[in-house]
């Protein structure tokens, strides 16, 4: 038995040295060369009973399908030592993982490996360079599924969403690291998983496009933007209006909230459907309706126009009422939200300690409820500051930011708006990254009181 | 009205959904310590929850120090009212908490820090001072939301289910507390619990709550001894109860006929014969009644013996732990018991 592979070895090399002098392999040529190093080799190991028979004739069958076919793969002896090399590496790993661990695990490696030569050799053609990279990330990878699916996620975002191949593979990376880093701790559900699986799309679906307008941009397009005296203008009165109205809206909404969530009333049910009402009706409509209040040629918006001088139609007062009233719902519900989930206990406890009804509101309920309502403060702040519909039909200048994108759409086209849009986009996700993170810091702000 | 009479509640009366609290009628002494005790579900917490004013206010129903405080919002009443679980203010601090309830009151920064102080250094929490009230164990919730309340030096101070969720230890640290600081200050409290152990480790006076009604106030020897009907009696851990008719200073029970201390005022109604009041005798004296064992329970600090006296009559003693190994089931006991030690009552009496 200890012969058998000094036998296999006498074999084979002398089928290589009867093929060489057929003229069928050239003798002295560097690939042959190659093939014959490698060969005594693993023969030497094999001879001193070192290594693994199986591997070591695998890895002559592999050497031997090269010295007949290597040629007619690639016409030049680098691309053929490659090839070479990575189908040894392959049948090592492969060897290994169907030796060490079991077979179950060996069908994904193999069904792999044969998905990326479909991607790459039969559908993409000419692709052997990618192919024997891809071969080799597979092979270094295949112990670590997680970094498996990173590496596969990159290669399919290479292969399949080709212009936007860097942003598809940072979803995707951003999607598997969520995945990943699931603890289950006390609650451990399978189903759970899946579901979380399934919000994938919804990633791709928000995160993609985002990503898409904002990578694609060049840098020096959006700071050339960001020096053009109206479009600077124009984003800061969308701040200056969007902050307004959040802080008219909290002053009206905040008080009525907690009457709302404390008090038990006939119609509240009415009042809480009412508060839906922006969100339902188009926005197109909204902005028409309240132009048909406030409008100067209307009664009431004559009256005041009159009387108090205000008008809203075209003016930062008119932007101000169209942001309230698309606004409204989201402060509204994460205010009453937030002050349901205040118990009355507190405010209770509160007045038997002194607490006037004022009191317990101010000192209790809305600190402890501070944080939802901030919350809904931002949502609300985000909504104002995006508003186009409502916006555009009451005061359409002085032009807000989503306005001067549809002037900038409609005057030179798609390509031209999209810096601008890169820049809004850009700096609306700044502006609410760091009013999240001011919100996550609430409570602690409020431990310090006394 | 007396002067001695501190708190005073005539027919309060409430509706609360399908339950109905009261009428209620309690009088305290200035600094009285009064442990109101009853089934969960009886209506004591909507009590104090109505004497804190929780519930809004009614006339000429509560007078508190010879005033009407009835009328009064929750927070004029100046009554302390600690709730079953703390209730801290849990985005403030321990010492925020205890401070909370000074703000209202009319005094110099030097008096707002000394009074903080005096009370951190009571109730034991100077250390925990700083620390947030979510940190808290139970006892320390207790204690901080019980210095809470008496901090602003309450007329009344309401307790609900002070030693609750507490274990063995913490309930008997807390109780050492509650005596402390009822002691130092002379607070007039109610105490509401449900656990009758607590009345015999705390109670000057007591009452009986059940079905929203005050059903007997007193001693607690008074209720353990002497309850005027089978709630109370049951509630105390009566466990000799039997039904009787009684005839002048006769009482006539199912198997037995008793002779009374006093003549009952109804015909008929129910005998307490107290356990511990029941003597295992030698069978050669005198004896009332003679029963089989039919079960040993040892308790720790006694033992419980069951006696089958008749088919469907038992009897409960309880004895000294010394004396275990001379019981064994099926064994015949002598029995006998004092004519003073019987308690007849009739139900629904007041």
């Amino acid at each position: 038995m200890k012969k058998l592979p000094f036998l296999v070895f006498i074999l084979h090399l002398s089928g290589h040295i009867i093929l060489s002098l057929s003229n069928y392999l050239l003798p002295f040529e560097l690939f042959n060369l190659l093939l014959l190093t490698t060969n005594l080799i693993i023969a030497l190991l094999l001879f001193r009973g070192r290594g693994d028979l199986l591997l070591g004739l695998g890895f002559m069958m592999i050497l031997a399908a090269h010295g007949f076919i290597g040629q007619k793969i690639a016409p030049d002896a680098l691309t053929s030592g490659a090839i070479l090399m990575v189908n040894l590496l392959t049948l090592y790993v492969g060897y290994k993982i169907f030796s060490q661990r079991s077979f179950l695990h060996f069908i994904p490696f193999a069904a792999i490996y044969f998905l990326l030569f479909y991607i790459f050799i039969v559908t993409m053609k000419n692709a052997e360079a990618l192919f024997l990279l891809s071969i080799m990330g597979l092979c270094a990878t295949i112990r670590e599924p997680k970094l498996l699916a990173y590496f596969l996620a990159l290669v399919f975002s290479f292969t399949f969403c080709q212009p936007y191949a860097w942003e598809a593979a940072l979803v995707s990376f951003f999607f598997l690291k969520m995945m990943f880093s699931i603890r289950s701790g006390t609650f451990s559900s399978r189903i759970a998983i899946i579901f979380l699986g399934c919000g994938a799309g919804l990633v791709f679906l928000v995160l993609l496009p985002v990503l898409v307008i904002i990578m694609q941009e060049d840098p020096r397009n959006i700071i050339n933007i960001l020096k053009m005296a109206d479009i600077r203008q124009a984003i800061y009165l969308t701040l200056v209006t969007a902050t307004l109205s959040s802080i008219i809206l909290a002053l009206f909404c905040i008080p009525l909230a907690y009457a709302v969530s404390r008090l038990q009333f006939k119609g509240k049910n009415l009042l809480l459907s009412l508060i839906d009402i922006p969100i339902v009706i188009p926005q197109s409509a909204a902005g028409l309706a309240l132009l048909a209040v406030f409008s100067k040629q209307q009664i009431l918006g004559g009256a005041l126009f009159t009387i108090f001088g205000l008008r809203f139609d075209g003016t930062i007062l008119g932007i101000c009422l169209a942001q309230v009233f698309v606004a409204m719902p989201f402060l509204m519900k994460s205010a009453l939200a937030a002050f349901d989930s205040v118990h009355i206990v507190y405010e209770q406890a509160s007045r038997t300690l002194g607490a006037s009804s004022f009191s317990a509101f101010w000192r209790i309920a809305l600190p402890l409820a501070s944080r939802g309502i901030f919350i809904g403060f931002v949502l609300a702040w985000a909504r104002a500051a995006g508003e186009f519909g409502a916006v555009l039909f009451i005061a359409p200048y002085p032009v807000t930011a989503p306005i001067a994108v549809y002037n900038r759409f409609t005057s030179v086209g798609v390509i031209q708006a999209a810096p601008l849009v890169a820049t809004l986009l850009l700096f609306s996700l700044v502006m609410f990254f760091f009013l999240q993170l001011a919100s996550r810091m609430i409570p602690a702000a409020y431990q310090k009181e006394s | 009205m007396k002067k001695t009479e501190f708190l005073c509640i005539n027919g309060l009366k409430r509706k609360l959904g399908q339950f109905s609290l009261g009428p209620i009628s309690l009088t305290l002494k200035r600094g009285e310590y009064f442990v109101l005790l009853g089934p969960t579900g009886c209506g004591k917490t909507s009590f104090l929850s109505h004497l804190a004013g929780l519930y809004g206010t009614d006339r000429e129903v509560i007078f508190l120090d010879d005033k009407d405080i009835g009328r009064l919002p929750s927070n004029k009443r100046r009554i302390g009212y600690v709730m079953q679980t703390g209730n801290l203010f849990p985005h403030l601090s321990v010492k925020a908490n205890i401070a909370f309830g000074l703000k209202y009151l009319k005094m110099t920064r030097g008096e707002y820090s000394q009074r903080l102080k005096r009370f951190l250094d009571l109730f034991g929490l100077t250390a925990l001072a700083d620390r947030s009230c979510l940190t808290l164990s139970g006892g320390e919730t207790k204690k901080t939301a019980i210095a809470r309340s008496l901090i602003i030096e309450p007329r009344l101070l309401l307790l609900d289910e002070p030693l609750g969720m507490l274990d063995h230890n913490g309930r008997k640290e807390m109780l050492e507390v509650l005596k402390i600081i009822h002691h130092e200050l002379h607070t007039t409290t109610i105490h509401v619990t449900h656990d009758r152990h607590e009345t015999w480790m705390t109670g000057q006076s007591c009452g009986v709550m059940n079905q929203g009604k005050i059903i007997q106030t007193g001693s607690v020897s008074e209720l353990f001894r002497q309850p005027v009907d089978l709630f109370t009696a049951e509630f105390f851990g009566g466990m000799n109860i039997f039904p009787a008719s009684f005839q002048g200073k006769k009482a006539k029970l199912s198997w037995i006929d008793l002779d009374l201390a006093q003549s009952p005022e109804k015909k008929i109604g129910w005998v307490l014969i107290r356990p511990e009041n029941i003597r295992v005798v030698n069978p050669l004296h005198n004896h009332k009644i003679v029963g089989k064992i039919a079960g040993v329970r040892d308790f720790g600090e006694y033992i419980e013996i069951e006696v089958q006296i008749d088919e469907k009559n038992r009897l409960f003693l309880h004895t000294s732990v010394d004396s275990a190994h001379c019981f064994s089931i099926g064994n015949t006991l002598h029995l006998d018991w004092a004519r003073d030690s019987i308690h007849a009552f009739s139900q629904g009496k007041i």
